[in-house]
């Protein structure tokens, strides 16, 4: 078979050259007035963002298990059109 | 963070895996053993952001999202590498292996990353004031789960495994090459925030508690991909009878 | 049969598809037809105000081209599927590389083509000025073109043949697309608009790393996509 990548530096060299492009790369311009949106000074409170966002982390943690134990192999066979 | 903690962590699940797949003794209990410690550190996890660390300068206590919300980012792109990693060694050597394994770490990558983006928006309304943003980590984690999403649909819409296994690597490789470029276009279209990671600016007990957060995310990921690995292998011996270890072009070569 | 090299290859793909596309000039006018509807579609969805019409004109244009891209796209790997007219061609002594060259200029002379008969339509939606910087437009539009033919043609060869096809083809290579449309779109509107701060070489110069990029890793990997059929 053969050899896939490491025979052909095409690919090397066009990523060297998108990095060549990317250095030469203007400074960004800031549309002005976008700062606005940013608060400044600290924000006060917000547990329920921070409760929001730990129950997503969990909610996947737990689901994801739970669809592989579903899932398992020489499990019941899952309904017809259940797809992954 | 360093900059080489990303390719260490990459380095931590890659050897995991290998270690899983190359030493048969440790295949019967080491995933057990990483997700239990999993279930430990999480739970010591959640006692540490949320009560231990202390409210963060700026952010004050909606900084604590950042303690799940970047290592489930971290693990999308750790899961994404891994895939096409995958991917470009089954285009090299035709794998059923390979390409269960890439089947794994793709829809793993994919809820991680869900997840992830989720908690990063609702990190960033507090924060920035807005659920949605033109940054350059928000739009390119985005973009990739949609390719990501695109090629969990393209699989399952693709009948025959084989050109399943190669179509999808090539999905694969075209999707991941985006990343780079996605980065760049967005940061020039518009850069709200140059400051590239928000952990560099954290003192040392927030650092350890991010630390410790990726540490627990790891073991979860190398669980969930030893399991997932196994549902795809089994859907592969009932969809082939019994699966050769490689597709009818090896066999015939 | 002697092999035949990998640019007469790529020569011969291309002018076996423009004739097909010249003998019955379908794609083009399906195309052209979706493309003007979409653009005029965007104007009524806006509104009539013209100055908000010609700030976005250069985000429809673009989306347009984009929209039109997957009905010609699928058209160009579905032509070769119904005879079987790939397998025919695979074996011939062509280079699969040379047959995705061959597809991804003849893809992208297709929408360049489109691009260019729906400029004068965005001067008469949107009242663009064209004659601003016209010979950059065109490199823009061009680059762009080849941009969506590139990844577009690989993905085209595999949703070609995979169920639901239509919808594959969109769900697998607008995510792609992404930054190719940022820099288009961008590289288009400092084309046609006052470009105060010289931001349009650096446009031109992302969607040419772009396009080489795809370029490069659909030569690759296109050879294996291709070789079961």
């Amino acid at each position: 078979m053969k050899p896939f990548l490491l025979s052909r530096p095409v690919l090397l060299l066009s990523l060297w050259a998108a990095r060549a492009l990317a250095e030469e790369a203007p400074a960004p311009v800031h549309p002005a007035g976008i700062e606005k949106a940013v608060p400044s000074g600290v924000i006060e409170g917000g547990w329920g963002y921070v409760y929001a966002a730990y129950t997503v982390a969990l909610a996947g943690l737990v689901f994801y298990a739970l669809s592989l134990w579903t899932r398992r192999p020489g499990a019941q066979p899952p309904p017809p059109g259940d797809t992954p | 963070m360093p900059f080489w903690s990303p390719l260490a962590l990459l380095a931590v699940a890659l050897g995991l895996v290998i270690t899983h797949f190359a030493v048969p003794t440790t295949r019967a209990w080491m995933w057990k053993a990483s997700a239990v410690v999993g279930l430990g550190a999480l739970a010591l996890l959640l006692y540490l952001g949320l009560i231990w660390a202390p409210p963060e300068a700026f952010m004050s206590d909606v900084g604590r999202i950042l303690y799940v919300h970047v290592p489930f980012v971290w693990m999308c792109m750790i899961a994404f590498t891994l895939n096409v990693g995958c991917a470009i060694a089954y285009l090299m050597k035709k794998s059923w292996r390979t390409d269960a394994l890439a089947e794994s770490t793709a829809e793993i990558g994919v809820m991680f990353g869900a997840g992830g983006v989720l908690m990063g928006s609702i990190w960033a309304r507090p924060t920035w004031g807005v659920w949605w943003d033109w940054d350059p980590r928000l739009i390119s984690t985005a973009v990739m789960l949609l390719s990501y999403v695109g090629y969990l649909a393209f699989r399952s819409f693709t009948e025959d495994p084989e050109r399943r296994a190669t179509w999808s690597a090539a999905a694969s490789i075209l999707g991941y090459v985006s990343l780079p470029i996605v980065w760049f276009s967005v940061r020039w279209w518009n850069s709200l925030h140059q400051v590239q990671s928000t952990s560099q600016s954290l003192d040392s007990q927030m650092r350890i508690v991010m630390w410790w957060g990726t540490v627990t995310m790891l073991f979860f990921l190398f669980a969930f991909v030893v399991k997932r690995y196994e549902i795809a292998r089994s859907r592969q011996s009932s969809a082939l009878e019994a699966p050769p270890e490689a597709p009818r072009q090896e066999v015939a070569a | 049969m002697r092999p035949v090299g990998l640019v007469r290859g790529a020569w011969l793909v291309l002018k076996k598809d423009w004739q097909l596309e010249w003998r019955t000039r379908a794609r083009l006018t399906a195309t052209v037809f979706f493309s003007l509807s979409t653009l005029l579609l965007f104007s009524f969805a806006m509104g009539p105000g013209i100055d908000v019409l010609r700030a976005h004109a250069p985000g429809y244009l673009w989306l347009g081209i984009l929209f039109a891209s997957i009905l010609s796209l699928g058209e160009s790997f579905r032509v070769e599927a119904e005879n079987q007219s790939l397998t025919g061609l695979l074996l011939a002594p062509v280079d699969a590389r040379s047959i995705f060259l061959g597809k991804v200029l003849g893809n992208a002379t297709l929408l360049f083509a489109l691009g260019l008969l729906l400029l004068p339509v965005t001067v008469a939606l949107y009242d663009v000025d064209l004659t601003r910087n016209p010979g950059l437009l065109l490199l823009a539009l061009g680059l762009g073109c080849l941009g969506i033919a590139a990844p577009g043609t690989v993905y085209s060869a595999m949703s070609s043949n995979a169920r639901a096809r239509d919808v594959m083809l969109p769900l697998l290579l607008f995510p792609v697309l992404v930054p190719m449309l940022l820099a288009a779109v961008s590289a288009t509107k400092f084309a046609l608009m006052k470009d105060v701060q010289e931001q349009l070489p650096s446009w031109l110069k992302l969607l040419t790393a772009f396009d080489l990029i795809y370029l490069s890793v659909g030569f690759l990997v296109f050879p294996r996509v291709v070789e079961d059929d």
